[in-house]
């Protein structure tokens, strides 16, 4: 089915066939150049992109795909004994076959009374509206989704969903 | 006479909070028109939904966004009243819904059920608790006894039935 020279109709079916069933091993994935921002980030030229990544039936989207699926929590550097980060995915990347997230992350709000912090079991919270730079988040860093509502121009409301 | 809190200006938030909150893929929807006779009677899934993420994020955002002032006007105490009031049900099911429990979340889970109950008669005078208010505090027990409500829930049972329902039959028992 991957040959160049097998007939049309088999090469639309493939297309067809990955988008049921995509490939896991991310190790056959078509490589491409890296966007710009990317580059700087991975200091890699190419790899492969993906517009989602499922990890034990969650499905992480990049951004430009489902901007809710995109809304991850995680641990910044893997370290699980820091604070959790909130922060869209951008890019869902390989190389190599290693799977990772480049994520932008919403700056923590300095404001004198955060309206949600009363309620310690609803831990809901504000952030800046404002996203830091890029930064690389790998699969066991990621702690879980958020949702998010903006709150004014300037801050939106983080809304961890975990159910642990 | 006590003023009125819930205005349509209110409801309005609320469809607004349902409507511009982004959400991931698996938290299912609940109906955009919240709060019209058209929305319908919502299900136990989207009573969670709209329970425990958008009602929160729409009430506190409106009736909880200044801090407490000695200049507070009798709407905006009321307000800040039914504010705590509804969290206090709202913190109670985000507790008894997680996937695992300890002595800790059991006895916070109890008491915001107590409290939401205790200030029912309060805040909306000639409501007094039901029987189901009495049975919320028994989850407390069984919370205790059994493990996180997810274990034990009916909701497994409620599937099945709808699954039989659906199977084509003749009517007749047996057949």
């Amino acid at each position: 089915m991957s040959r160049e020279d097998s007939p049309e109709t088999i090469r639309e079916s493939k297309k067809l066939l990955d988008k049921d069933f995509p490939m896991k091993d991310y190790k056959f994935s078509k490589i491409v150049a890296f966007p710009p921002d990317l580059v700087s980030l991975v200091k890699y030229s190419e790899g492969s992109l993906h517009a989602y990544h499922r990890v034990e039936k969650v499905v992480y989207a990049r951004s430009s795909t489902h901007i809710g699926d995109s809304l991850i929590s995680y641990y910044p550097r893997g370290q699980a004994a820091s604070l959790p980060m909130y922060g869209s995915i951008q890019y869902i990347y390989s190389i190599e076959g290693e799977v990772r997230f480049a994520v932008r992350r919403h700056k923590p709000a300095s404001v004198s009374f955060d309206p949600f912090a009363r309620f310690p079991y609803f831990p809901a919270k504000l952030y800046q509206s404002r996203m830091d730079e890029l930064e690389i988040v790998g699969i066991d860093g990621v702690i879980g989704h958020f949702a998010r509502w903006q709150f004014t121009d300037d801050l939106v409301v983080v809304l961890p969903l975990l159910r642990d | 006479m006590r003023p009125k809190i819930v205005t349509p200006t209110v409801i309005t938030h609320i469809q607004d909070v349902i409507a511009t909150t982004e959400t991931p893929s698996w938290i299912n929807s609940v109906p955009g028109n919240y709060g019209e006779a058209s929305a319908g009677s919502l299900k136990a899934d989207e009573w969670r939904t709209l329970g425990t993420i958008y009602l929160p994020i729409a009430l506190i955002s409106l009736w909880g966004a200044k801090p407490k002032s000695s200049t507070d006007s009798r709407e905006e105490i009321l307000a800040r009243q039914l504010l705590t009031h509804t969290m206090h049900l709202v913190c109670a099911v985000i507790l008894a819904m997680k996937n695992t429990t300890n002595k800790g979340r059991m006895v916070a889970y109890r008491d915001n059920i107590v409290a939401y109950i205790k200030a029912l008669g309060d805040l909306f005078p000639g409501v007094d608790p039901r029987t189901n208010h009495h049975v919320a505090i028994h989850i407390y027990d069984f919370l205790n006894l059994f493990g996180p409500v997810k274990s034990w829930w009916c909701f497994p049972f409620e599937r099945l039935i709808g699954f039989l329902q659906r199977i084509p039959h003749n009517h007749i028992i047996g057949m």
